[in-house]
């Protein structure tokens, strides 16, 4: 390991890509005490639930795989209105964390998102790009996560070891 | 331990406590930590440490940076690398190097036999081999002559490259004077400041000189502002960081040489910068006379630098030959440094007093320029003469030190499209309008005093600081001494009486004056045709210290201004960078993205022949048995989905839920045929057109329930798909109420297919009736399949029963590991695409880049049924009428049997009328082995072909041409009983 990093790839999550309008969304998420993200590029955390700003009207549940069932049975209490779309997308993420004192210095090779905590403080999450790859960046405690679509999550890993190690 | 008998005893910033030990061309030599191997050599005495290009003349030293054009190197070993510029080459312990282009050393090489022949490689003579008598007579000749170094075979390093993305406020390039006031100025605003310098130290020009600031060195007041700098955690400073690259959007390239990380052997930072200041300094130019490239002519800078940097006198008694006051400080250090002045060659008629005095007692020869310098492998004299004319006399020294005055380094000024123009009172091309937020300052904004740089750094960085909205406050910046001033009368080249002398332009390509006139009689007279025809300026150190006596050399044969002929391109990089540092950790596996399925791992341990196969999915192509070829694998694997049963692989497919109140016209848009009414649990296939009336993609959309539907597409264009669709929405219908989410990998599919796949189904255990009536063909059923939430849908590629079971991408693995076992006592395989390839032929299902080329609309295919004639419109429907509404011939589906039932033919391959070598008239779209008509059969599209059944055709190979008949593409259940079976 040449950067003081720990990457490591996570398993599942309950993940719920959500569209619609805020006003919405936000009085669905309330029947689950959680609220959207304040502004772009934030994410809304409570516990160990949180919900991305993936872009205009569009954002990511994400809750324990153990929740996936009850996080859905909350979502459709009510038949949904046709102009809200809620599609269960846990599968369709790889997740990795990379932490530690260098972690941003990994992903400065990854992502070309400004990621300097002046600008990407805490809470700081955006749908961009890794390795040339669409992705969900997060900032997390003393690094990063990392989300890439599932069948790319091979590949980002590989990438992920190149950088790290030689 | 001196280092050499040219080494001063004291002085320098070489560590005369850390000797290093290194070969070059061979022999063995020692250095100091702090050289280079230029510094190094010349130590040593070196003179004759290369051949030029093309003549192979012998050559010297003549930089002490990265503007050197005539010494370049090839490292061996650890560190292998070409062209390596032996000014920047860092000395370390071990280094082995030797001289390139000259065979079997630059003291004998026998290529410079060229210089006898010279009159025969006059400029363009490459150019003019092409037309007369057949260039291929010259061809291996020239290439054996040209180039240097060679590539290294191998990567010896050890690590890695890599690249990184960077951000900053402000960048500020170079840490100079200038460079360091305006990262102080900005970095004490609070901005966050990158700057980079690609020397190991700060302090730019000011490490080669004996400037004093404030009565003290300069280079303390360069430790106190880089320990400051250093101090602030809004600066980040790299060294050794070489900016070569600027832009669109201020993004700029570095490459850091020696990265403190270990691991990375060079870094290459991408950096987005709200503001750039350029503080890059200037380059020294050359003076033109006859043999001005001989060994111990050296730009007066690089002289100064060896004394005063490396404490390493260049020669023994030095002519300086100048146009400009600047150089006479230069000879001053030298002077200083034990280095003899033995007379000084001013070409103005007047050069100022203050200048004089800084050589006291030296004889300064006023309006006299240097006509020849003296000497073969080393300068033995120069001929000195009156500008005027008149006889010459020979002055003896063993060292020329040349100074043409200065040029600003705008090469990422004008990288960035900002504009130059020509400053005749300092006679070079400074900044002008600027296309992005960058500014030069300091010698590179064509303020050559320090002062005056200092000034103009500080103010720039604060103003670039300011301009972002950081408060910044003016520096208290130090006071420089006086100095002569500049005072320039610019010298493009000394004329010269004899035709056969070589007053060289561009020392490292060879290219004269007199080829530079050559090009201008031949009708090359603008500066990028002369720059092509003579190729002065090219090549590695691109024209740094020759460019301008170019474009002077053009000008005054032209009679214009510097400013009518203006400047070549200036392009990145900007000093050469290695292909690697570009690359970074891209290499190998990730060239190129990959992607897996959930059986992925398990169709390699299978022995699967992997590869891509659309979209960057890496998939089963076939999976032979022990001692099987590719045809037995395959036929193999066909055979079982025509007889038996087999399964694939079918998550690559594209896959979006689509939800909305406008769902249905959404659909309607993109697909030819109708969608609205389609009925929930039921699928309809669809053509999707582009705007000009051509097939986009092709797939299966079902409808999940009320406004909601499951749309499949092609693997290959999935994510093209969902772009068009995206900016249908956004861009063209954003008042419709769709939302799309792209669920590929959130469901993963095995699909059972063949006569048993029914029986499978059931031995599989599910609560979905399978029987046709309950389950028929384009339907779609939630349930469970062998204890799985699965989605079933029955469409078929393969022309046979299918079963297609959509389960979460988690429990795929499990599904397709109880689909083998449950499925060993039908006889079930797995299958690759190549037998996907082979059903789907048999069939005459159309396949995206097969049939559907970018060229077929539906009517080309036969498929005109799918084109609705209910709905008003949908994309494409007006282009395909346009088109057909002219009835010009169309290329059309038909298939293919060659007259020999064995023979299969390339696909791609043309069909031409007789075989002929003419226009063809269609080609072969695909061809298989066919398990079920057992020979071979093909698609191709054939101009008129629906009117040509039966028609003899030929196709026509490299070497032979094969004829075959023309039948309808269809080769198994015409009339798709057994898919609705």
């Amino acid at each position: 390991m040449s950067y003081a990093v720990t990457i490591r790839r996570q398993d599942l999550s309950a993940l719920v890509d959500m569209r619609g309008e805020a006003r919405q969304i936000a009085a669905l998420l309330a029947g689950l005490d959680l609220a959207l993200p304040d502004a772009p590029n934030t994410a809304a955390e409570a516990g160990d639930r949180a919900v991305y700003w993936l872009g205009p009207e569009h954002w990511l549940l994400r809750a324990p795989i153990a929740e996936e069932d009850a996080l859905l049975a909350g979502l459709h209490k009510d038949p949904l209105p046709p102009e809200i779309s809620l599609v269960l997308v846990s599968d369709a993420y790889a997740f990795f964390e990379i932490s530690g004192a260098e972690a941003a210095e990994v992903m400065a090779v990854a992502s070309p998102l400004d990621l300097h905590a002046s600008v990407f403080p805490a809470k700081g999450s955006a749908f961009t790009e890794a390795f040339g790859l669409k992705a969900l960046v997060v900032r997390r405690g003393d690094g990063f996560e990392l989300a890439v679509d599932r069948s790319l999550g091979d590949m980002t890993e590989d990438y992920l070891n190149r950088v790290v190690a030689f | 331990m001196t280092g050499g008998k040219f080494r001063n005893a004291a002085g320098g910033r070489v560590d005369r406590g850390r000797p290093l030990r290194f070969r070059f061309n061979g022999r063995a030599y020692q250095g100091f930590e702090g050289d280079t191997l230029a510094s190094a050599l010349l130590a040593h005495g070196a003179r004759l440490t290369a051949r030029s290009f093309k003549y192979h003349r012998p050559r010297g030293i003549v930089g002490a940076g990265v503007e050197e054009p005539s010494c370049f190197v090839e490292l061996m070993g650890a560190e292998a690398a070409g062209n390596q510029p032996i000014t920047t080459v860092r000395l370390r312990e071990g280094l082995d190097a030797r001289s390139v282009n000259c065979w079997p050393s630059p003291g004998f090489d026998l290529l410079s036999v060229n210089q006898f022949v010279a009159r025969m490689l006059p400029a363009g003579f490459y150019y003019k081999t092409f037309m007369w008598p057949d260039w291929h007579l010259f061809e291996p000749h020239i290439r054996r002559a040209a180039g240097l170094a060679a590539a290294p075979q191998s990567d010896p390093r050890k690590g890695r490259y890599e690249t990184r993305h960077s951000h900053c406020d402000v960048l500020v390039v170079g840490a100079g004077p200038a460079g360091l006031a305006a990262a102080l100025a900005a970095g004490r605003s609070g901005a966050r400041v990158l700057l980079a310098d690609d020397g190991p130290e700060p302090g730019g020009s000011l490490l080669g000189r004996s400037s004093t600031l404030d009565g003290v060195p300069a280079l303390d007041w360069v430790a106190r502002a880089t320990a400051e700098l250093d101090s602030m955690a809004n600066v980040t400073r790299l060294s050794d960081a070489v900016v070569w690259a600027y832009r669109e959007a201020n993004l700029l390239l570095i490459t850091e040489r020696a990265p403190a990380a270990a691991h990375v052997v060079q870094r290459t930072w991408r950096v987005r910068a709200g503001r750039v200041v350029i503080a890059t300094g200037a380059i020294e130019r050359s003076l033109v006379f006859a043999d001005n490239d001989r060994p111990g002519v050296m730009l007066a800078s690089a002289a100064q630098t060896y004394v005063n940097r490396y404490a390493v006198r260049p020669g023994h008694s030095a002519v300086l030959f100048t146009n400009n006051s600047s150089a006479y400080a230069a000879a001053a250090d030298l002077r200083a440094g034990g280095v003899e002045i033995a007379a000084v060659v001013d070409s103005r008629e007047t050069v100022p007093e203050e200048a004089k005095a800084l050589l006291p007692g030296v004889e300064v020869l006023e309006g006299h320029v240097i006509e020849r310098a003296r000497g073969a492998r080393s300068v033995a004299g120069a001929d000195v003469r009156p500008r005027a004319g008149g006889l010459p006399r020979t002055i003896a020294c063993d060292l020329i030190c040349m100074s043409g005055g200065w040029s600003p380094t705008v090469h990422l000024f004008s990288q960035s499209r900002g504009r130059l123009r020509f400053d005749e009172t300092i006679a070079a091309f400074v900044p002008g309008e600027a296309a992005q937020p960058a500014v030069c300052a300091g010698a590179a904004a064509g303020s050559f005093d320090l002062s005056g740089a200092l000034a103009d750094g500080a103010e720039k960085g604060l103003r670039a600081a300011q301009d972002l909205g950081f408060e910044a406050r003016p520096l208290d910046l130090p006071a420089a001494d006086s100095g002569p001033g500049y005072a320039i009368e610019a010298l493009w080249h000394v004329p010269q009486d004899s035709p056969s002398a070589k007053a060289f332009l561009d020392i490292q390509h060879d290219v004269t004056v007199s080829d530079i006139q050559l090009a201008i009689r031949e009708g090359f007279g603008a500066v990028e045709h002369a720059k092509r025809y003579t190729t002065a300026g090219m090549g590695i150190d691109q024209g740094k210290t020759g460019n301008i006596n170019v474009i002077g050399t053009i000008a005054a044969q032209q009679g214009l201004p510097l400013q009518a002929v203006g400047t070549t391109t200036f392009r990145s990089p900007y000093v050469p960078v290695d292909f690697g540092a570009l690359a970074g950790a891209r290499e190998e596996t990730v060239v190129l993205p990959y992607r897996h399925t959930p059986v992925t791992e398990w169709n390699k341990r299978q022995g699967a022949v992997m590869y891509e196969a659309g979209a960057r999915w890496r998939r089963p192509g076939y999976y032979p048995l022990p001692d099987e070829g590719f045809q037995e694998s395959v036929n193999r694997e066909a055979l079982a989905v025509r007889r038996g049963v087999a399964v694939y692989d079918g998550s690559p497919l594209g896959k979006f839920e689509i939800k909305g109140r406008d769902a249905p016209k959404l659909l309607d848009l993109l697909y030819t045929n109708l969608f609205a009414s389609l009925k929930a649990g039921n699928g309809r296939y669809g053509l999707m057109l582009s705007d000009d009336g051509l097939i986009l993609d092709d797939g299966v959309t079902f409808k999940l329930g009320e406004h909601h539907y499951l749309m499949s597409t092609s693997t290959a264009h999935a994510e093209e798909v969902y772009r068009h669709m995206e900016h249908l929405l956004r861009v063209e219908r954003p008042d419709w109420q769709v939302r799309i989410t792209p669920v590929t990998s959130q469901w993963a599919n095995a699909t059972v297919c063949g006569p048993r796949a029914r029986e499978v189904m059931e031995a599989l255990g599910t609560d979905i009736d399978l029987a046709p009536e309950a389950f028929p063909f384009m339907a779609l059923r939630d349930g469970r399949v062998a204890d799985f939430a699965a989605r079933v849908c029955r469409v078929s590629f393969t022309g046979e029963l299918s079963f297609e079971i959509n389960v979460k991408s988690r429990h795929l693995a499990a599904l397709w590991q109880r689909i083998m076992a449950v499925g060993e006592p039908f006889g079930l395989i797995p299958i690759g695409s190549e037998a996907n390839h082979v059903l789907r032929v048999e069939k005459g299902f159309l396949s995206l880049g097969h049939e559907v080329d970018g060229t077929a609309d539906p009517y080309d295919l036969g498929m005109g049924w799918i084109m609705s004639k209910k709905k008003d419109d949908y994309i494409g429907k007006r282009a395909v009428a346009i088109r057909r509404s002219r009835e010009a011939a169309r290329r059309e589906l038909v298939g293919l049997l060659t007259e020999d039932p064995g023979r299969l033919v390339t696909e791609g391959a043309p069909l031409t009328p007789g075989g002929r070598r003419e226009a063809s008239e269609g080609f072969v779209s695909a061809s298989v082995w066919s398990v079920v008509q057992n020979r071979s059969v093909a698609l191709g599209l054939l101009a008129d072909g629906r009117q040509r059944m039966g028609e003899r055709v030929h196709v026509r190979l490299k070497d032979e041409v094969v004829p075959a008949k023309v039948v309808a593409p269809c080769f198994h259940d015409p009339d798709g009983k057994l898919l609705r079976s």
